[in-house]
Formats: structure tokens, sequence, C-alpha cells
């Protein structure tokens, strides 16, 4: 890039993969929404990490003559709920676990979906069987299959997170093995094959490397998704169970108080939204900013 | 001298929706320890899968169904894979065609440069850093150690294919499998590729066959010329002789159609028709569709491989009359 030869003093001292996530981190940043998305994600961390700090009070506490209070009256930053638990508290603890939900459960899935879609890419004969099965994953609607795993294990947030991994591994599968089939018929694959690599070392070593673009997106989004998810398992009674203080169960609790305590389902409704939308639009942020082609709207 | 690879009757064939079609049709040809093999033809005549039947690394859909490769006395057909992967890169290597895409484009060359050392010499990566910086400066990169930091994209193509032929030279392989390595390359990085391999073929003594089919590269840096056509050998020689005396005329017609710079008139010369596709059922000799001296004999019955003189063998029925008296050297 012609920028880089007034900076190639300093460039040239960096290395070449700094160089890289450089050129990544900038292009995120030039996208406005992006930021915005990443500054909401900073916040929900330090909600979460930093949850037993940030709470008021005891989320479980409750104190029933200070109930349904709004928001700001008598010090509770957001109010209280049917109860008087400090629903600022709870919200604090509700970001945890979204986040800890989100994170175990995209992980799991896209272990399994990476290591699916890995082998069913390169090894033409298990391609039939994986990609098959996971057709049938995805013949079910997302959310419908979630609930029928969660009715055969039972309801719990343990269960909704193997539910939301199991649904996540499809998706995952197919973008992965899509990638390997291209990148497979390389010739700097048939170059490591000709240096006596074998096919594991390849796989691993060589191909799996190449295809960390799409997946790093996707993974992105599939927080949103699968955040979203959790609340609405938990909403329909299917995921965390009260006292539980998860968005999703809260708003399922204020629904009966609508009209006396409307902000008892709204503030999780907004944290929600606001989370979901935050990740979304980093995904999309990110998969600019990955995609090689807009290197040259770039100087 | 030492025969290093004998290929004997080699036979590959493509398993295809059409049935099975065969690319190579016994094939026979052998190098020796420090000898340059070219094999030189049209596309689509077999060089390629010659090679790549030698690595054991056909496309899943083929198969080497008969014949016999031996390297350093030892069968390679039926081996497997494992086996072969311990050949591979240590005992023969092989260059590709195009540096640009024969690497890597999300490694740097220390990563892959590393690999052939980390497999066959099990080095450790410190070690295998060490020994890159080495095989770079050998390959004739400057500045190499800054060079191993460096992604493909930021190299030039000559750099990119010094780089190739350092992963193939890493473990000092006795057999080299160049195919097309410059043809993707500018003609003065062209002679300095060729010098550099000329050059380290000397050092280590060993074989190497080179597909190629420019005619001015063969006549640089071949021993002994192996002309394909249609997946068959139709002439071998050593260079002098092949050159200045070429007997099939398939051979004739592709030094014929070198052009000549210092000619001005001359209007380039070419082979009528083309090449015959794979599923093409072939009667008798499979040049007859456009060779100018065909006869009878040759649409019938597929010509032998005649032996010209000592160093030059050709599978034409011209070849019969002058043969007669000698032994013919069936196929």
């Amino acid at each position: 890039m012609a920028t880089n030869v007034a900076a190639s003093e300093d460039v040239k001292k960096s290395t070449n993969k700094e160089k890289n996530t450089i050129v990544v981190v900038k292009r995120i940043l030039k996208n406005k929404l992006a930021v915005i998305g990443l500054i909401i994600i900073f916040i929900l961390f330090i909600m979460a990490i930093f949850a037993p700090v940030l709470q008021t009070q005891d989320p479980y506490q409750q104190s029933l003559t200070e109930a349904e209070l709004g928001i700001g009256e008598q010090g509770y930053i957001l109010g209280t709920d049917n109860y008087g638990r400090d629903i600022w508290s709870r919200m604090v603890h509700g970001a945890r676990i979204s986040l800890v939900v989100g994170i175990t459960s995209v992980s799991i899935g896209l272990i399994g979906g990476v290591l699916l879609g890995l082998l069913a890419g390169y090894y033409k004969k298990l391609d039939g069987i994986i990609m098959r099965v996971v057709d049938l994953l995805f013949a079910f609607p997302g959310i419908l299959l979630a609930m029928l795993i969660i009715a055969m294990l039972g309801t719990s947030l343990v269960n909704v997170v193997i539910a939301i991994s199991i649904w996540s591994i499809p998706g995952c599968a197919r973008i992965v093995r899509g990638s390997v089939l291209s990148i497979k018929k390389q010739e700097y694959i048939m170059a490591m094959r000709a240096v006596g690599a074998s096919n594991i070392r390849i796989l691993f070593k060589h191909i799996l490397p190449n295809c960390t673009a799409p997946v790093i997106v996707y993974a992105t989004m599939r927080m949103a998704t699968t955040i979203l998810s959790t609340s609405a398992l938990s909403f329909l009674g299917l995921g965390a169970q009260p006292p539980t203080p998860e968005w999703g169960a809260m708003i399922a609790a204020g629904q009966d108080f609508m009209w006396s305590a409307p902000h008892m389902s709204i503030i999780p409704g907004i944290a929600i939204m606001l989370t979901v939308f935050a990740f979304n639009v980093v995904g999309d942020g990110l998969r600019d900013a990955l995609d090689p082609n807009m290197e040259l709207s770039d100087n | 001298m030492e025969e290093l690879l004998k290929v004997d009757n080699l036979v590959t064939q493509f398993r295809t929706p059409k049935g099975k079609l065969s690319a190579l049709r016994e094939v026979s040809f052998s190098v020796d320890k420090g000898e340059t093999l070219c094999i030189v033809g049209e596309s689509g005549s077999g060089k390629s899968i010659t090679s790549l039947s030698i690595m054991g690394l056909l496309p899943s859909n083929g198969e080497v169904s008969d014949g016999s490769i031996q390297f350093k006395n030892t069968e390679l057909v039926g081996k497997s894979e494992r086996e072969l992967e311990r050949l591979r890169g240590n005992e023969m290597s092989m260059i590709f065609q195009d540096p640009m895409t024969a690497l890597n484009p999300v490694f740097t060359i220390g990563y892959q440069l590393c690999e052939p050392l980390m497999i066959h010499k099990k080095l450790s990566k410190k070690e295998a850093i060490h020994e890159s910086i080495e095989l770079l400066t050998k390959v004739g990169i400057p500045n190499p150690s800054e060079k191993l930091k460096n992604y493909p994209h930021e190299l030039s193509g000559g750099m990119r294919q010094r780089v190739m032929i350092a992963m193939a030279f890493a473990c000092e392989p006795s057999l080299l499998i160049a195919d097309e390595p410059t043809t993707a390359l500018d003609v003065t990085i062209q002679a300095q590729i060729l010098d550099l391999i000329y050059d380290l073929k000397e050092q280590i003594g060993m074989g190497v066959i080179f597909v190629t089919h420019d005619m001015g590269v063969v006549a640089e840096i071949a021993d002994k010329v192996m002309v394909m056509y249609a997946g068959e050998v139709v002439e071998v020689g050593d260079v002098e002789t092949l050159f200045n005396d070429p007997q099939h005329p398939y051979t004739k017609g592709l030094l014929a159609a070198v052009p000549n710079v210092d000619d001005k008139d001359q209007s380039l010369n070419t082979i009528e028709g083309s090449a015959p596709s794979l599923d093409e059922p072939i009667n008798g000799c499979p040049f007859h569709p456009r060779c100018p001296f065909v006869m009878e004999s040759c649409k019938v019955e597929k010509p032998p491989l005649f032996k010209v003189s000592d160093y030059q063998e050709s599978k034409c029925w011209l070849q019969e009359e002058s043969a007669n008296d000698k032994s013919t050297v069936t196929s």
C-alpha cells in the first residue's frame, strides 16, 4: 500500500502479522456502526465481569415494602420489581448469564461445526454422511430444535447451552466445509503434499487457518442469535428458572405487571435489543474488514 | 551411471462418468543419478500426469492401473500413503508451475519453509528457522532472516519461485520433478531460475525431471529428452541427436514450430489439427490424423518403439525400414 511508504521505518520494525491486524482494526474503526456496537459490547463485558462490584444490592434480596418502584425512585437506579428486588443489580447479573451462555454455547457449537466441516470438506467419503446429518438439523426451525432438546433433557440453563450449541453446529459446518472445498483445490495444498505433509497436518495446520475469517464472522453473528434464543427460551420458561436474574425470564416475570410497572419488562427488553444489535453490527463490520477485496477502497 | 528412477509400462487412468480414460498409455523411461530428463509435448499430452503419478499425487479419481515405478530399486506403485509421505519432500520433491499459487497466502515464507524440515528432519521450530535462513541464502534471496517474516504476496514471482525451490531442496532429495517451473516467469528471471536449479543439482548430484513445452529451455538444460503425445512416449533421445536429427514427425513439427528470431519473413509453423481428447478412441498411431507422412499402416496398427541409434528411439512406422536390420524394441 502506498501509504506505507511514509511510515516505512516504523512498519519495517513491526512484524507483518501485527501489520495485518492493524489494517483490520483500522477498517473496523472506520465503520461507525461497528464502533457503537463495540462500545456496547465493551460495556456489557464490564457489567458482566464486575457484576458483584456494580450491583447496588443482592439481586435476590426481596423487600415487599419497596415493590414496583419506578426508575430512580428511592435511590433505585432502575427501580424495583414486584418483589422489590433491585432491577439494576439483576440486569448486571443478567448480562453475566447472557454472555456466559452465549460464549460457551457458541464455542462448543464452533468446535463441533469446525471439526465436522473440516472432515466433510476434506474427505469425500465422509462428506455425504456428515452433510446429510447437518441437513437433518437444518430441517428443524432452530428454536424448535432447542425446545425439543430441552424437552428431552429438562429445563435448566445448562441444557439451554447444550441445546443452543447443537443448534449452532450445522451453520458453522456448512461455512467451513465450503471454505475447505475451495482451499483444498489450491496449488499450495498440493505443494504441501509434495513436501510430504500428512493429511491431518495439512487439514489442521494449512487449511484450518485459511477458514478463520468466515468462522470469526459467523461466531460474532451467532452470539447475537444465541443471546436472543437464551432469552426467548427463558421467557417461555424453558431456560433459566426464577428467581435467576436472566433477561428473558425478567421480561416474562414483568408481563403480568405491564400496566402498573412497565419498566420491569421494558428494561431487560431494551438490553436484549441493544446486545443483539451490537453483536450483529460488529459481525457486519468484521465481515467487511476481513474481506480481502476491500483492500482497493482502503487507500 | 546409476539408475535412479525406472518407469515401466506405466498406465494411469481416470474414472469419469464416461468410464475409465487412460491419460498415460504404457509410458516407459528412466532417469539416472545426476541426469536431467526433459519431458516435452503439447498441453494434455500427459507430461504433468507423469510427474504426479511418480509423486503419488494424482487427483482422487486417478490411479496408476498398470506398470511399475521403481525409485532407487523400490517399487512405488501400491505403496501406502504413509510410506509415500516419507519419500515426498525427503527423497523426491517437486516444484510447481505457478509460484503465485503454490504458496499459502495466509502464512509467512518461514512458516512454510520450515514444514519439510520439521516433518522429515524432525527439527524443532528454532532449528528449522535457522536452517531455513541457510536455504534462502543458498537460493540467492537477499536478507533471508527478514524475508522469512514476509508473506507470499510481498514477494515477486521470481523470489517466490526461489522459495519454492528452497522448499524442494530442503531435505536434499535425490529426485527433483519440476513441472514447468519457469513458465509463469519472465525471461530474465527464467534464466536465473534455470541456473539456480542447475547449480543445486550439481551440488547434490540428483536426478531431475523437467516438464516443459519450451524448446529453448530444453536445449539449455536437458541431458535426455522425452517427447510425449496423447499419453504416449513418441520419441526419446539425448538432446543433441534429438534436436539435430528428430525422427518422429511430431518431434519435427514441435521443433519447426519454434520461431526463428533472425528470420523476418518467417511465418510461424504449426502442426495442423489438435491433440486427441482422452475419450476419443484411437486406432493405430495416435498422431496419424495430423501426420504429414501418414501411411496406410499408421491408421491400422500402433507402431512399436524403434531403436534409431544407441541414443534415440522413435515410435513411428517410418523407422521400420531403417530399423529392419536392427532389432526392434517392443513397446
